[in-house]
Formats: structure tokens, C-alpha cells, sequence
């Protein structure tokens, strides 16, 4: 089993598992093309405190089928490992959904993207700016107006 | 990095607030001690210091994420701070944050101090509080407390020390401070931090992937967060590809298939209402484009990119006109397919909850005890018959009589209208084909020797690549236990024809084979089936007008018959209580559905349910693949006059009113109509339910408009639904 070296964008290295730095489409066509080498594949774009959390992800589904089907992916909540994974601060979250979008890892970016909707998820609007420390830009006025567009869809 | 950050912050800060005198830090005016614990209440400044820098390690961290995120990140400090710059004597900035007026964080009860040189003298202010006075005693003391002295003298350069060291370090010695802290310190750093290392997820995410996230969403959640904030609001209502997926998840966008099912469900015991043959420019309209936000000019494709909020709004041709601003006032924005939703919902909204607009109006010129035989409407008009003779048509908004149509010598018994083409059955033996919008009687059709009890407009359906029948007909079930198959006529393109003493060219084929009254007929396609009170269900195919199957088993006479194209079954209703399910290709009987106790009158069929109707006073809820009794519906007194049913719910008519129930838990809804003496015909779309009524013998028609609940401004478009 041959290992794939990563750099981290502050420069840190990873020696990770081929199949598992290749649950990232990115990297798997970067040694497709590229080819047996020594060298470190370089990620200007994840730091090595997210490259780890991603790496810690892939090593967890590296034995996972590759779904491409979207309507599965799409319907299968998020099981718990994942749910566990994702316990993190905001800040990490989006560095997460970011970096697993740079890498093409589209699994990762679901759980990423899904994770945050459960946040958003039947919370109110004020529940939904104090979770996300969101400033409420609306005038009253336009506040009352954009609530009477939308109470369409509360319970009655 | 993170001095660059602070050199530019610095160099644009007043230099007279560079001096930050140490007796500020011991006694500053507004505060107030129970904020702290005393304890650290003399490190006050340090304390700020820190909380400032581990903000500008965050702002730091921000800038190089390009704009957003640092505008992001900084806005909370932007309000709730004001910026005081201090230079120490060794030229190191610092940067010390102060208090202003938002009412955000912690900050405002524990107001920082402003660099004042009032020491020791006024701190008989806070003796004042009893509550702290100890406190401040305390304070007192430790003031005088020479080592404590030193070290207050000291903490600049403990700053200044702080930050000169690499970040790891940094992060290495608030570990050390934290460590040292009470839980109440902890705690008022928490607050500080908190608010700024959450983030406003969705609007700092490249668009596409905050398309992504609110993909997941359910509809209330869509629509509360599209109140959360502009971004947000600009983010949900204007993704149009979310909302079709919603329109189609939730059965709102009919596709192509689904219309056909509908359509090919034809039913005898109920009239039909007209045919959707509307389709919706929404249906057609596949050029949905995802809102791709990657086109960025200033961008380089790199998915780590954060865009800019404000350029991310200029970036997108498909946001143009309404592109926010922050000084226009809110625009509406145009997304067909949430507006679309919103109808349907409320709609369905709407009938769950029995909100409707409820008209009534007299039939017209009815004679006392005249029965309103069938009733077919559209979002203009309703037309009924009457057995008296005549068929009135009224405007469905107003309940005005518009016309009426005058020829039948006898009670008209049937009718159906497709377009401006409307067909008549009567106790006269004829059959009339009307001009609706000239409310002429074009065509008329003599053959039959005795009542037309039941007729079909067959319109051609497309059947293994082929239009079958091949054009419109008319198919007529009479007393005389004919059936009649004739070619439909354009009332105005087609020469009239009156009929008497000529061959008619319209006529087709006598089918024969009942031996009794024709009671029931439909048909798809080339297949008909008729129900005979000879108490056989006929099969005959209509090219041919040859009879395919007589179909015996039923004990007594047939009342109803429905036709199942997808799975090749026809149902039967009758008097001897039972539903038979028959094969149409082998004419076997494949079920007998029992549990009316008496006659079953009225038989419906969608999708998923055979619904049929009893004078036993109960209708029943089967499913239509295996035929088990889901629901029996009980709660009426007499017996099923009329009902009508799709895949939500069943409308029934009986002595004494109308009544909903849900078609999926047979439970019962609503009573929309009561206090009448009985219920003639019901009819509904997807907008309105009609009824023919009558109460002390006379008959009204009630129109109960569920297009209300904020759909009323829809108009006409809500009638196309």
C-alpha cells in the first residue's frame, strides 16, 4: 500500500494512505496525471489544522462505496460517526465545507452542507441570527413585511 | 501577519490616545465591580488586551480569507468597539478596545475603561454600593500592596512581551492566563468569543455551496430563514432550483404522466369536472439555471475563495434587477416557483383546514322539487341540468344566471362539456350537442328508443404510439339497454344537423348485449365498459363496436363501473352490495370487495384508491392494487347521494350536508355544508367545490372558493393550478 505526502498550506506534511488521500477527487486526478512521485502534493488552500480533520474523515470512509448516484446521497441522513465528526466549532465547519469542496471530497461536503442546515432547521428567524451571530439588517418595516411574505409556510 | 493587521489599524488612530496611564487601569469610572472578581479586577487592562488580541488574531486570520469573511468577522468589534489606540514606549502596538453603546455583548456592563487619569479619589463612588463595598475595600488594599504594584507597573511590557512572540506562543500563554482564571473570567471571555468565532455560515459560503445547504431545508425553514437577513433572503428567493425540487417533491408539478393518470381515471357514477388541458408555462419552462456564482471576474476559480458579499451580487446575470443594496428599499423578488408553492400550499392549506369562501345562489328559475341531475364546472362557469328540461349555466364568481340552454323535451339526465362543446342526454331519447358560448343547440341525435341515462365525451388517447379512439366520440347508455357510439361533433365548424328523417352521419355503432337498462358506461381508449341493470358489466370494444366480455357474477343490477387502464381492470358497483374487480383482458372476476351492506351506487377511482359510495349511509376507502378495505367512512345518516375524491381527500353529499374526509386515514376533515335538507351533485378542482343543494324544496348551488388566505389577489392563474 503505497502513501501519498500532503502540504498543508502553513506547510505542515501529512503521510497519508493512497486510497485514502483518493476519497478526494482532486488528489486522485492530481496522481492520475501525475503519476508515481516523491514529492509532496501541495494544498494552498487547507491549512494543516483542517487538512487533518479532513485526512481523519477520509481514513474513516476510506473503505465506503463510492456513490454517485446524488438522489441517495441526498436522501441518507447523516449517520453518527459523521454526526460526531462534525461537533466542531463554525469556524472549522466552514473551513471544512470549503476545503471538501477544493478537494472534490462531495461526501464530505454533503455531511458539511447538511450538518449546517440542521442548524438552520426549525429554528426561528431569531434563533437562526443568534446561532450564526447574524445581524438583523432589516428596518422594521421591512421586517414586518418580508415576515408576511413568508408566514405562508408556519403551521396553522 | 498579525502586526501588519495592527500597523494599518494604528497608523489611522489618533497619537494623542497613544499614552494609556496605569491609573486608568486601577480605577476606571464605569465600572462595576460585580463584573469582575476581584481578583483580576486590577488586571483590567491586561485582561482587555487580551480579549483585543486574541480578536485581532482572528482578524488577522479573516484578511487573508479574502473580504467577506474579515468584514464578517470584524462587524460585531466594528459596532460594539470603539478603538482606542495606545503606543507603549517601545513603539510595539497594542491595541486596547473600548466599550461603546451596542447592546451585544457582556461589554456593556462591564465597561471598559476609557483612559482617564482619575485614580484612588473616586472610589468612595462605588462605596456608595453596598453590595461591593467589600469589594472595594478589598481593592482598596491590594492597591497599596507594593508587589502588586510593581507588577501593574509591569504589565505593559507583559504586552508588549505578548506580542512580539510567535503565534503558538501566544496561544501557549493564554492557555497559561486562561488556566489561571476563575470561572467568572473564563465566563466573560467566553462571551467575548463566542459571538466572534461563530459565523454567518450561509452568506460567507461561495454561493453555490450555500445553495447547497439550503437544498436540505424544508419549506418553513426556507421561508424563515429568507427572513433571517437580506443575504439570506437574496440567497433563498433566488434559487429557483430548490423551490421546483419542493413543487415536484410535494406533487405541486404534475409531470406529463401523472396528468395522464388522472385524466384516464373516468369515472360514471360522478360527473366530471373538465380536463386539465391547460398546461402551465411553469410545466414547459426547463431553462432553470443554478445560479452559478464561479464566474467570478475577480476571481480565480479557486473554491477556497470567499466571495464578497457585495460582489456576489453584481457577479450573477440572473440576479440583475433586483441586485441588493443596502440603501434601496427591499424589492420584491420574482421567483415563479416559491410564488407557485406558496399557492399550492395555501391551497392545500386551505382545504385541510376548511378555510373557503363560501357563495350560495338560487338555481334558476327552478320549479319546486326539481332535481339538479349533474353539474360540471370550470373556473368561469358551472353548468347543470335539471330534470325539467333545461340546462342553466351560471358565472362561477358572481352565481349569475348567464344562460340557458332550452331543446330537450324531457329531464336531462347527463351532461359533459369539453371546450365550447357541450352533450346532453334526456329522458326524450336525444342527445344535444350545444355551443356553450352561443348557447345553441347544434346536433341533435335521435336512435335511442327510450331514456339516455348515461354519456361520455371518449377523447383520443395516445396508446402504444397510437390515438385511440381515433377521433372524439360520444358514447350513450339508454333504458332501451343499448349503448350508441357516435362521432363528436364541432358545434362550430360542423353543418348542424337536426336529424329526424335522415340517415345520421354522426352515428357509429349500436352496441348490443345487455338485456336491461344501461346504467353506467365510460371508457379509454377503444375499451368500454358498461354496468346494466340486467346485472352483468359489459366489455366492447369501440373501433369494432363488438362486444368483448359479458361479464356475470353480481346478484343484482349494476349502478357504477370505472375503468383502470394501468393495471387493465374495470370495477363495478351494485345493488347486491358488493364492488367487483374484474380483468379486462380475461373478463374474470379477480375480487369481490364486500362490506356494504347495501347498494353501492357511486364508485370512484385514483391512483392509489377505490372509493365507493352506499345507500348504507357509509362510503369505503379500498386500495386499488389489492382491493382491501382501507377506510369506511361512517358519519352520514342517509344514504351516498354523490362524491368525488382524489389523492388527498373524499367529498361526499347525503341528507343533511356535505362532508370532507382525508383520503390517505379515511378520518373525517370537515363538514363543509350543513343544515341543508340533502345534497344533489358535488363537484371540485383543485380551487373550488361546488354543490348542488336543496333545503325546504328549494335548490341552490354553494360555491366554496378555497382560494382565499392571501391567495385571493392570484386571480385567474390560481384557476390553472
Amino acid at each position: 500500500m503505497s502513501n501519498v505526502r500532503l502540504l498543508s498550506s502553513d506547510n505542515e506534511e501529512f503521510v497519508v494512505q493512497k486510497e485514502v488521500a483518493e476519497r478526494s477527487v482532486l488528489i486522485k486526478n492530481m496522481l492520475e496525471d501525475v503519476g508515481e512521485t516523491d514529492s509532496a502534493i501541495p494544498l494552498p488552500n487547507v491549512t494543516a489544522k483542517v487538512l487533518k480533520k479532513v485526512i481523519e474523515w477520509c481514513d474513516h470512509h476510506s473503505s465506503d462505496p463510492v456513490t454517485t448516484d446524488e438522489t441517495e446521497r441526498r436522501t441518507t441522513d447523516i449517520d453518527e460517526w459523521d454526526q460526531k465528526f462534525m461537533e466542531v466549532d463554525q469556524e472549522t465547519l466552514f473551513d471544512i465545507i470549503l476545503a471538501a469542496n477544493y478537494l472534490d471530497i462531495k461526501p464530505l461536503l454533503d455531511v458539511g452542507c447538511k450538518t449546517v442546515a440542521n442548524m438552520i432547521k426549525g429554528k426561528t428567524a431569531e434563533e437562526i441570527r443568534k446561532i450564526f451571530n447574524i445581524v438583523n439588517d432589516f428596518t422594521p418595516e421591512e421586517e414586518a413585511q418580508i415576515r408576511k411574505e413568508n408566514e405562508w409556510a408556519e403551521d396553522r | 501577519m498579525n502586526s501588519t493587521t495592527l500597523q494599518d489599524d494604528t497608523t489611522a488612530m489618533p497619537l494623542q490616545e497613544a499614552v494609556y496611564p496605569l491609573s486608568a487601569v486601577a480605577t476606571p469610572p464605569s465600572v462595576k465591580y460585580s463584573s469582575f472578581d476581584s481578583s483580576i479586577s486590577n488586571l483590567r487592562g491586561t485582561h482587555s488586551k487580551a480579549c483585543c488580541l486574541s480578536f485581532s488574531g482572528h482578524q488577522d486570520r479573516s484578511l487573508r480569507k479574502r473580504s467577506v469573511t474579515c468584514d464578517d468577522c470584524n462587524s460585531p468589534f466594528n459596532t460594539s468597539f470603539k478603538r482606542a489606540r495606545t503606543k507603549s514606549s517601545n513603539n510595539s502596538q497594542s491595541i486596547i478596545d473600548i466599550q461603546n453603546d451596542t447592546p451585544y455583548y457582556y461589554y456593556n456592563t462591564t465597561a471598559f475603561p476609557s483612559p482617564s487619569p482619575t485614580p484612588i479619589s473616586q472610589h468612595p463612588h462605588y462605596h456608595q454600593d453596598q453590595e461591593h463595598s467589600a469589594l472595594s475595600v478589598h481593592h482598596q488594599q491590594n492597591i497599596n500592596d507594593q508587589p502588586l504594584l510593581n507588577a501593574l507597573w509591569n504589565m505593559p511590557n507583559m504586552i508588549d512581551t505578548f506580542d512580539t512572540l510567535p503565534a503558538h506562543m501566544k496561544t501557549y500563554m493564554l492557555f497559561q492566563l486562561l488556566k489561571r482564571s476563575t470561572t467568572s473570567s473564563l465566563k466573560f471571555v467566553n462571551s467575548l468569543i463566542m459571538p466572534v468565532i461563530k459565523r454567518d455560515v450561509l452568506s460567507c459560503l461561495p454561493h453555490e455551496l450555500a445553495l447547497q445547504v439550503i437544498r436540505q431545508l424544508d419549506v418553513r425553514s426556507l421561508c424563515r430563514a429568507a427572513t433571517v437577513s437580506k443575504t439570506w433572503r437574496q440567497i433563498v428567493d433566488h434559487d429557483q432550483a430548490t423551490w421546483k425540487r419542493l413543487l415536484c417533491k410535494d406533487g405541486f408539478l404534475e409531470n406529463d404522466d401523472n396528468e395522464e393518470d388522472n385524466g384516464s381515471f373516468v369515472a360514471s357514477g360522478t360527473t366530471m369536472t373538465s380536463p386539465t388541458s391547460v398546461h402551465e408555462w411553469l410545466y414547459d419552462n426547463d431553462n432553470i439555471k443554478m445560479i452559478d456564482t464561479k464566474n467570478n471576474d475577480d476571481d480565480d476559480g479557486d473554491p477556497m475563495d470567499i466571495d464578497d458579499g457585495d460582489d456576489d451580487n453584481d457577479d450573477d446575470g440572473t440576479r440583475g434587477s433586483s441586485t441588493y443594496n443596502k440603501e434601496q428599499p427591499l424589492l420584491r423578488i420574482d421567483n415563479p416557483y416559491k410564488q407557485h408553492y406558496r399557492e399550492r400550499h395555501t391551497l392545500r392549506e386551505n382545504w385541510r383546514h376548511g378555510c373557503f369562501k363560501r357563495t350560495c345562489f338560487q338555481g334558476h328559475n327552478m320549479a319546486t322539487q326539481s332535481v339538479v341531475t349533474c353539474l360540471q364546472f370550470d373556473e368561469d362557469k358551472i353548468i347543470s341540468g335539471v330534470d325539467d328540461r333545461v340546462i342553466n349555466i351560471y358565472d362561477i364568481r358572481s352565481g349569475r344566471h348567464i344562460s340557458t340552454l332550452r331543446g330537450h323535451e324531457g329531464g336531462v339526465w347527463t351532461l359533459q362539456y369539453i371546450g365550447n362543446t357541450l352533450v346532453s342526454g334526456s329522458t326524450d331519447r336525444t342527445i344535444r350537442v350545444w355551443d356553450i358560448e352561443r348557447g345553441v343547440c347544434t346536433h341533435v341525435f335521435f336512435g335511442h328508443m327510450s331514456t339516455v341515462r348515461c354519456l361520455q365525451i371518449v377523447m383520443p388517447t395516445m396508446i402504444d404510439g397510437q390515438l385511440k379512439p381515433a377521433h372524439p366520440l360520444i358514447i350513450s347508455g339508454s333504458r332501451d339497454s343499448t349503448i350508441r357510439v357516435w362521432r363528436l361533433p364541432d358545434p362550430r365548424t360542423d353543418a348542424p344537423f337536426d336529424g329526424r328523417d335522415r340517415v345520421n352521419p354522426w352515428h357509429l355503432h349500436t352496441l348490443t348485449g345487455h338485456s336491461l337498462s344501461v346504467r353506467a358506461i365510460t371508457a379509454h381508449g377503444n375499451t368500454l365498459v358498461s354496468g346494466s341493470y340486467d346485472s352483468t358489466v359489459g366489455v366492447f370494444d369501440l373501433e369494432t363496436g363488438r362486444l368483448v366480455h359479458r361479464m356475470e357474477g353480481h346478484a343484482q343490477k349494476v349502478y357504477a363501473v370505472v375503468i383502470d387502464p394501468q393495471r387493465n381492470r374495470c370495477m363495478s358497483g351494485s345493488m347486491d352490495g358488493s364492488v367487483r374487480i374484474w380483468d379486462l383482458a380475461s373478463g374474470q372476476c379477480l375480487q369481490i370487495l364486500d362490506g356494504h351492506t347495501i347498494l353501492v351506487g357511486l364508485l370512484g377511482l385514483s391512483k392509489n384508491h377505490i372509493v365507493s359510495g352506499s345507500a348504507d349511509a357509509t362510503l369505503r376507502i379500498w386500495s386499488s392494487d389489492t382491493g382491501v378495505c382501507q377506510h369506511v367512512l361512517s358519519g352520514h345518516q342517509a344514504a351516498i347521494t354523490c362524491f368525488q375524491h382524489d389523492d388527498q381527500k373524499v367529498i361526499s353529499g347525503s341528507e343533511g350536508g356535505l362532508k370532507m374526509w382525508d383520503v390517505k386515514t379515511g378520518k373525517h376533515m370537515n363538514d363543509l355544508i350543513t343544515g341543508v335538507d340533502g345534497i344533489w351533485r358535488v363537484a371540485f378542482d383543485k380551487r373550488r367545490c361546488i354543490a348542488a343543494v336543496y333545503k325546504n324544496g328549494v335548490t341552490s348551488f354553494e360555491v366554496l372558493d378555497f382560494g382565499v388566505h392571501g391567495l385571493e389577489a392570484s386571480g385567474g392563474q390560481l384557476d390553472q393550478l
